[in-house]
């Protein structure tokens, strides 16, 4: 999984390259922690590069959620990854688009 | 069930229960990664399309770290043995552990309308499972494990 953040626009970009995975998970989890400390503003997650989404990454997705309350949006998600999202109900916690 | 003992790929070892692709894992989470490649193999030759590979590899993580996480409190080493059958309109799976008893399919549905501050960590692995699979059924057999799946495949034109 590669995390990369981009602050040159509007609030933060996140881009999330590979699989968020029970493998990848934990990692991910305190890397967009240590990336996201100082960024208190709206976070967008582009998610054009992620290729796989299981309950490991929707729990990533939940607590960065949490922490971000109504201020997180997901963007540009594969079929399968937006699936995954969809029957969570992940859709009314945070934007998708 | 029908028998189709011939049409393994050649990642897929058939047994004489008639499976087209068998693996035995350690009880590691470390184990998944070459599952997921072993089963991505198998169902490209087995004509799957990508939406069902990846739900079949979604279905096998959730269910191998489920049995994991609750199959082996003291920390013993395990095996877990995952089997697929597929035919032109399914896909059978069946998982077996040595772990302690657990049916997965016991664990409540996550109720999905709750607010995100409310929404509890967890609980959404077996209801993916749920939702990707037709057939989802728990034994306890020979003290082991036993959980079988069946997907219905799209019949294709």
């Amino acid at each position: 999984m590669d995390i990369s953040l981009d602050t040159s626009g509007n609030g933060v970009v996140v881009s999330l390259v590979g699989r968020l995975d029970s493998i990848t998970s934990p990692a991910a989890q305190s890397e967009l922690e240590t990336l996201l400390e100082n960024h208190k503003g709206p976070v967008t997650l582009d998610c054009a590069g992620l290729e796989y989404l299981s309950s490991a990454g929707l729990r990533v997705l939940l607590l960065l959620a949490k922490n971000k309350r109504n201020v997180l949006t997901v963007a540009g998600l594969r079929d399968n990854v937006r699936d995954v999202i969809n029957i969570a109900g992940f859709s009314l916690i945070f934007k998708v688009k | 069930m029908n028998r189709h003992d011939n049409n393994a790929g050649s990642m897929g070892i058939p047994s004489d229960d008639g499976w087209d692709f068998s693996m035995l894992l350690p009880n590691v989470v470390e184990a998944l990664p070459e599952l997921a490649e072993a089963v991505e193999m198998f169902g490209q030759q087995s004509g799957w399309t990508d939406a069902i590979v990846m739900q079949v590899n979604l279905v096998l993580e959730e269910l191998v770290v489920n049995a994991i996480t609750n199959g082996y409190p003291d920390g013993r080493e395990g095996h877990i043995d995952v089997r697929i059958k597929t035919t032109a309109e399914a896909v059978h799976i069946r998982i077996t552990d040595d772990g302690n008893a657990f049916d997965p399919f016991t664990v409540a549905a996550p109720d999905l309308s709750l607010a995100v501050e409310d929404r509890p960590i967890g609980g959404l692995g077996i209801y993916l499972v749920r939702s990707y699979m037709d057939y989802c059924g728990y034994q306890y057999v020979q003290q082991r494990n036993q959980v079988s799946l069946t997907k219905r495949l799209p019949l294709s034109v």
